[in-house]
């Protein structure tokens, strides 16, 4: 048999070499429409009602007990306790039906005036895809 | 002397590889288009809808009052919840087409009233309330919208409850589906 | 499955339903831009309407789904903005979609029509995005005095039975104790956002039959801001092309309190009614702690003297404010009615 012609093989696999590069690098650059989540996928896993319900109950029992200190004795006992009670309830519930992290701090005096004072309190929310923190300050009359 | 004879043959080998990576990049970079339903958007229009309606029925109309999610709640009233959750997931009349269809007349539900107890710490729950056809979880996908709700005891469910006789926060589920 | 280099023909490339759930939001869930305390966007005026940077219907940002009557009057008011105000502040619609056309209806239940705002064109059969909200606005509130009640009137002395006696009937609004956060902003009595409404009534039937007393006639009505006892009238707070800061009626006609108001004997009118807008109270600009007083001031005539009965409860010195009545949260002197549900659409195409 009559010896192959070698002579152009380098440059047809050199040639091959490079359109397979010139191919990978084609499908890198033509990206997807698509790619990513949907609107509306984005909007049901983030949770947003979930934070809104959380801050108005705990916004609401909060100012229940800060409207109940007095200067001498600070917070009412009673509702101290109750205070407590709800905040454990709401850490309980969230963490059993929204796999959510939950905590709220007692709400602590950081400015006081003739005629009103300040207090500050924490909410912290985290379902492990969203993290939410919260410093609220609220001011009320002496 | 270049020989040309073998020009031809590589020309045609050029093109039938551009022709097959031309092809299998077609083949490789398809994607798919999101039809309607693979979009989710239903589902949020409708776990939208059933917060707003569990948030308005939990807000008092007044300062001081009670709100009307604590006082079904309170008294186990399965109807009135009934009517209030289906007034505002309903059809509103007004005619418009996409209303129609968001919001068929069949919406079916189920709700829950989550507590804590305070002995062993764990969270129990009992049914409080279904649609028509409330028990049968149909094809289409549910939604669920949660809603904090403060009781100021124990509230009237079934006879037999263990939730505490105390002060308390419960969380109200609703599952909400089409069907 | 759709090879990628043909996907850049498409029909329709944005999604409605998308559009419309972010106008819902925005306007159901965020006061708008800007927002008390600062100058809200609902009570500037034409003049700087290129201050507001957004719309939102809701009474402050922690109360998603609660709103505000002011800010449903100024939006649905179909003459204050214009479409491309529309465009920037409430769609945010930019090349290469926009501009949307859109629908708007709030529907409440109380009866009162429906409110629309819509960009001309019908709603076509598809495509289209909608949204429903459900919604709970909050309720109105208001004083009632009325003069009839033994308890708003005292006795002259007789050094003071001289003809042409001004007495003064004060309503004070202490605005640190009404912005106190100890009561949640959606049940708060804010005249910041919400219209005050004092209405005075029983004025003819308060002049005792047998009393001397010939006229009573309503002389003014002033504004004093101040602290603590020192208060000092404002001046210029009405004139008849400022209305929208208030409303001022006798019985049912409105009537304009600049200038010379009130050429009224006591039989003559029943009701008087002053509303002041939130406007009102932008331009007053109270500093922290301050008082707002509104003064009625009423003349009296008298017949014959002595001896006289039965005038208004009211004190001789125009800014000390003896006798005043609180427009605060004492269900005895103010009103405030209970919230009212509804919904809002929105269609965008």
């Amino acid at each position: 048999m009559a010896r192959m012609n070698e002579d152009g093989q380098w440059i047809v696999l050199m040639g091959f070499i490079v359109s397979a590069g010139i191919f990978f690098l084609a499908l890198i650059i033509s990206q997807s429409t698509l790619v990513g989540q949907t609107t509306a996928e984005a909007v049901i896993e983030f949770p947003k009602t979930e934070i809104q319900d959380l801050k108005t109950e705990v916004s609401y029992q909060t100012t229940v007990l800060i409207n109940s200190y007095d200067e001498l004795t600070g917070f009412d006992p009673n509702l101290l306790s109750y205070y407590n009670n709800y905040i454990a309830d709401i850490k309980a519930l969230t963490m059993a039906r929204q796999n959510a992290v939950v905590d709220v701090t007692l709400p602590a005096e950081i400015y006081s005036t003739t005629y009103d004072r300040t207090w500050l309190h924490r909410i912290h929310y985290n379902n492990g895809i969203t993290d939410y923190n919260q410093n609220e300050t609220v001011t009320v009359l002496k | 002397m270049v020989d040309d004879a073998a020009q031809l043959y590589t020309i045609e080998g050029v093109a039938a590889g551009v022709i097959m990576l031309f092809t299998a990049f077609v083949v490789l970079s398809t994607t798919t288009i999101y039809a309607p339903g693979d979009t989710h958007l239903s589902e949020m229009q409708l776990e939208q809808m059933a917060y707003d309606a569990l948030a308005m029925m939990d807000t008092p109309d007044s300062y001081g009052a009670e709100s009307d999610l604590t006082h079904y709640i309170m008294t186990n009233n399965a109807t009135y919840f009934n009517a209030g959750f289906l007034k505002y997931m309903g059809h509103s009349g007004y005619g418009l087409e996409a209303a129609a269809e968001m919001f068929p007349d069949e919406i079916q539900y189920s709700a829950t009233v989550y507590y804590r107890d305070s002995g062993s710490g764990t969270v129990e729950s009992y049914p409080f309330a279904q649609s028509a056809r409330g028990e049968i979880l149909g094809h289409e996908p549910a939604v669920t919208a949660t809603q904090l709700v403060y009781i100021p005891g124990r509230p009237g469910s079934p006879p037999g409850n263990v939730v505490d006789n105390r002060q308390q926060i419960v969380l109200m589920e609703v599952l909400v589906w089409r069907g | 499955m759709i090879p990628s280099i043909l996907i850049g023909i498409e029909a329709q490339t944005v999604d409605y339903d998308a559009v419309a759930y972010r106008t819902g939001v925005i306007l159901c869930e965020d006061p708008g831009s800007p927002s008390y305390p600062d100058e809200a966007w609902e009570v500037k005026e034409y003049y700087k309407k290129d201050e507001v940077d957004r719309f939102g219907l809701a009474v402050s940002r922690d109360s998603p789904g609660i709103l505000l009557p002011e800010k449903i009057e100024r939006f649905f008011n179909g003459t204050f903005f214009d479409e491309q105000d529309i465009q920037d502040r409430m769609l945010f619609s930019n090349l290469p979609f926009g501009p949307y056309a859109y629908y708007v209806r709030l529907h409440l239940d109380d009866g009162t029509p429906d409110k629309f705002l819509a960009s001309g064109s019908p709603i076509p059969q598809d495509p289209y995005g909608y949204i429903r909200r459900a919604v709970k606005v909050k309720g109105e509130h208001y004083m009632t005095i009325n003069l009839a009640d033994p308890a708003r009137q005292y006795e002259l002395t007789e050094e003071a039975q001289v003809n042409d006696t001004i007495g003064y009937l004060p309503i004070l609004f202490n605005l640190t104790e009404l912005q106190n956060d100890e009561i949640p902003k959606i049940y708060q009595i804010n005249p910041y956002q919400d219209q005050v409404v004092i209405n005075i009534t029983d004025f003819s039937t308060t002049i005792n039959p047998i009393n001397p007393l010939s006229s009573v006639r309503l002389v003014g009505v002033t504004l004093y801001k101040g602290y603590g006892n020192s208060l000092t009238k404002v001046a210029g707070t009405f004139s008849s092309y400022e209305d929208d800061r208030y409303l001022f009626y006798i019985g049912n006609d409105q009537k304009s309190l600049s200038g010379d108001i009130y050429p009224t004997t006591a039989a003559a009118y029943d009701d008087i009614g002053l509303v002041l807008k939130p406007a009102m109270f932008a331009y007053l600009e109270p500093l922290p702690g301050d008082t707002i007083q509104v003064n009625f001031s009423f003349q009296y005539v008298f017949d014959s003297l002595p001896p006289c009965y039965d005038v208004l409860k009211g004190n001789n010195t125009p800014n000390l404010w003896t006798y005043g009545v609180y427009y605060d949260y004492n269900v005895s002197n103010v009103t405030q009615m209970p919230f009212t549900s509804g919904e809002l659409e929105v269609v965008i195409w």
